[in-house]
């Protein structure tokens, strides 16, 4: 071997430089992310509500966050207008792959959740053989500085400096949870075994601030219900219009024809479609999808002006106002 | 037909022929240093085209393509790999120069490839 690389000494000084170089345009991590463009999901394979056929029409859309980038993807990816390339903020440094997967999973099952309470709670003012119970349980932990490792994303807060969710509404107990000085009593389920964990925390200038998700238990619902679409990889809210949309129509029975409809935002208990991330990159995965109708945000649309999109926008601001217009268009 | 399978046949008796005379002409600690020579020489080769790969996955359009020419680098990686090996197990034994290992190069390099080309379908029928 030695003998070989004696022989080609020169050859190889000159290469290594290069080589050295690429290597480290091809590896050394940047403090980018970027957000790029992803597919469609349907949402009939997330959801599956017993008796009834989920309609097929509608879609969500994901897009693709990484972060670190290498320079050799900031310089590829520079002049491309379909992506967005930002400095990583200090929640993404602080955030590991594991709990970047285990936020999207956590944020997508509240919206689950808060999409099939709004989907039949609207649908039994037309069909009173739908019902839902639920009751509000408290926050689950989305985002918590990494150094607090005894929380977990995904933890229940059921109590917070000794005063429980029970005695709140949601918008009170998670003012509580943003004091500096806190103690979580977390509530854990293992092998169907209730334990509390007590988990102390106090605010640090590096710290980003926590994020939390409401938790609403659904006690029971007529249709029952499935979420067979929990496990897979895509994570997050920006389903959550569109999950509501697809549950409401199947649930009714509305008939949308072979459209394809596709749409992105957030949904709150209160009806509020909530803003989103990458909503150029959606509307970009849209074209290439070739999507008829597409659902954003009222907010996001002065952010799409400069882009060329060949099917019919609709934006609203509550979920009432999409139920609306589909009642009008499809019925 | 006859004459095809006859040819074949003689390839392989060959195959064979070569793969002994080379098995007596060489010491396992040569072998080990050539495999670790190759693995090494090849593997820092290939890597700047598979980081190019892996690097531009960002683009979610192009992920199938990709993935096919992860397989085809991976499959392209085995001769690479039998290239340096047999050049470094010639250099480790000077009197291999005398022996044709084109041969034994091509076919195990061929047979790698094939395993990795099965493998690579079953991975991409599995993924897309």
């Amino acid at each position: 071997m030695l003998k070989l690389l004696k022989q080609y000494k020169k050859i190889l000084i000159i290469l290594s430089f290069p080589y050295i170089y690429m290597m480290l345009v091809l590896t050394a991590p940047t403090e980018l992310s970027v957000t790029a463009p992803g597919g469609l999901n349907q949402v009939d394979d997330q959801i599956v509500l017993e008796g009834i056929e989920m309609s097929d029409n509608f879609n969500t859309v994901y897009v693709y966050s990484y972060y670190p980038l290498t320079p050799f993807q900031s310089w590829l990816l520079a002049g491309d207008e379909t992506m967005d390339i930002n400095l990583m903020t200090e929640r993404q440094k602080d955030t590991s792959m594991r709990d970047d997967y285990l936020q999207g999973q956590v944020s997508k099952y509240v919206s689950l959740k808060t999409a099939l309470i709004k989907a039949y709670e609207l649908a039994s003012l037309e069909d009173d053989s739908i019902e839902i119970d639920y009751h509000y349980a408290g926050l689950y932990v989305y985002y918590r500085p990494s150094r607090i490792t005894e929380l977990e994303i995904g933890d229940e807060i059921v109590e917070i400096n000794g005063e429980s969710y029970l005695d709140y509404a949601h918008e009170d107990f998670i003012m509580l949870a943003y004091q500096d000085e806190v103690s979580f009593t977390i509530k854990r389920t293992h092998n169907e075994e209730i334990s509390y964990v007590t988990v102390d925390y106090t605010y640090v200038d590096s710290d980003s601030r926590m994020i939390f998700y409401p938790n609403y238990t659904i006690v029971s619902a007529v249709p029952s219900y499935t979420f067979p679409g929990l496990d897979s990889v895509v994570g997050g809210p920006s389903g959550g219009l569109v999950n509501t949309l697809t549950i409401y129509v199947s649930l009714l029975g509305l008939n949308i024809g072979d459209l394809v409809l596709a749409g992105t935002g957030t949904i709150e208990m209160d009806g509020t479609i909530g803003r989103i991330g990458g909503i150029t990159q959606k509307i970009y995965t849209a074209i290439y999808e070739n999507v008829d109708i597409f659902f954003i945000p009222e907010s996001h649309f002065s952010e799409i002006s400069s882009i060329d999109y060949p099917y019919e926008i609709v934006r609203v601001e509550t979920i009432e106002q999409a139920v609306l217009w589909l009642n009008e268009r499809f019925n | 037909m006859n004459v095809l399978i006859d040819k074949v046949f003689v390839f392989f008796r060959r195959f064979k022929k070569l793969i002994k005379l080379i098995d007596k002409k060489t010491s396992v600690k040569s072998v080990v240093k050539s495999v670790a020579g190759a693995l090494l020489l090849s593997i820092l080769i290939i890597a700047i085209p598979v980081l190019v790969i892996i690097n531009m996955f960002i683009y979610a359009k192009l992920t199938f393509l990709l993935s096919v020419f992860l397989v085809i680098i991976v499959m392209g990686w085995s001769f690479l790999y039998y290239f340096f090996y047999y050049k470094l197990l010639k250099n480790y034994h000077e009197e291999l120069s005398e022996i044709n290992t084109k041969i034994p190069q091509l076919v195990e390099s061929s047979i790698v490839a094939t395993f990795f080309f099965f493998i690579g379908i079953i991975v991409l029928a599995t993924i897309f």
